[in-house]
């Protein structure tokens, strides 16, 4: 079945064609969105997300860009949503915690723990990855294309809507930015 | 100097550290989550239409008929308050011989 084909099959109501689609780029939403979030639990939860999605706004693929692009894109946004909701959650705890009288912590940031990582290199990752959340969005979803999802310069201006010049210039910045924000940790 | 020099060689190292990472295989059992995520969407959108619409038949059910009762009963208060009114005449017009004289004024 083309892509086009199983867009029609969702579109009209067949469940099957959708869970042939889920099982088609489960994978690579779910590494996707693991990139970001670094959390199986969370990751899960926000890959479920991203396909409640994709079956609510089918109809409105129009097939500009490939069905994988669309996929992507929306499993970026989903995760850097919940990112920034997260990041949201964390400031109004940290507000509470000043008129909490206990200094009790009521929220607790997700500890680094991502199995794709080789045990070797859990400590640097975990390092890196601190540094990652640092970037600004666009930095940080052309570097975690790149890196975790192995996507060509072409294939993340297509799903970022840029084109291949500025991703560049994206991925330069943000290899500069976290050196430079590793450098200073490991030299302090 | 040197100090900065190492911490720029482990910066590196780190910077690579993501270089291999792996595919990580997702839960065998995210479809049926996801399915079941869609069933119960559906039925949450289907209460929202369906409840209103039966609350709106049973009150319209309910005005009518209370505005059926409403006028049976007033319908029914008129005419007994008209019979007694004639009564009241009758028995008026008998005390006084008023039968049988029309007025003509």
């Amino acid at each position: 079945m083309s892509d086009q084909e199983l867009v029609n099959a969702v579109t009209g109501g067949n469940m099957k064609a959708f869970e042939q689609l889920v099982n088609t780029y489960k994978k690579s939403v779910f590494n996707t969105v693991l990139g970001f979030l670094r959390d199986v639990e969370n990751a899960e939860e926000v890959t479920q997300d991203v396909f409640l999605k994709i079956y609510e706004t089918i109809g409105g693929f129009k097939g500009e860009a490939k069905l994988s692009t669309w996929i992507y894109r929306i499993s970026v946004n989903q995760s850097l949503d919940y990112l920034r909701k997260a990041k949201r959650k964390k400031r109004f705890a940290t507000l509470l915690s000043l008129f909490n009288s206990e200094n009790e912590v009521i929220y607790q940031p997700v500890n680094f723990d991502h199995p794709g990582v080789l045990m070797e290199n859990k400590e640097k990752a975990a390092l890196l990855f601190k540094a990652i959340d640092e970037l600004p969005d666009k930095q940080k979803t052309a570097f975690l294309l790149q890196k975790v999802e192995h996507c060509s310069q072409q294939k993340i201006a297509e799903i970022m809507q840029l084109n291949e010049g500025a991703i560049e210039s994206l991925l330069t910045r943000a290899k500069l930015n976290l050196r430079k924000s590793l450098t200073k940790y490991y030299a302090s | 100097m040197k100090n900065l020099k190492e911490a720029e060689k482990q910066a590196d190292e780190a910077l690579k550290s993501i270089d291999n990472i792996q595919s990580v295989d997702v839960n065998e059992f995210l479809y049926t989550r996801i399915k079941n995520r869609i069933d119960d969407l559906d039925g949450q959108i289907e209460k929202p239409i369906i409840w209103p619409l039966y609350r709106l038949a049973a009150m319209l059910v309910f005005f009518i008929a209370i505005n059926i009762i409403s006028y049976n009963y007033l319908l029914g208060t008129n005419t007994s308050n008209k019979s007694i009114k004639t009564n009241d005449l009758n028995i008026f017009s008998e005390d006084y011989n008023l039968q049988g004289i029309q007025n003509n004024y």
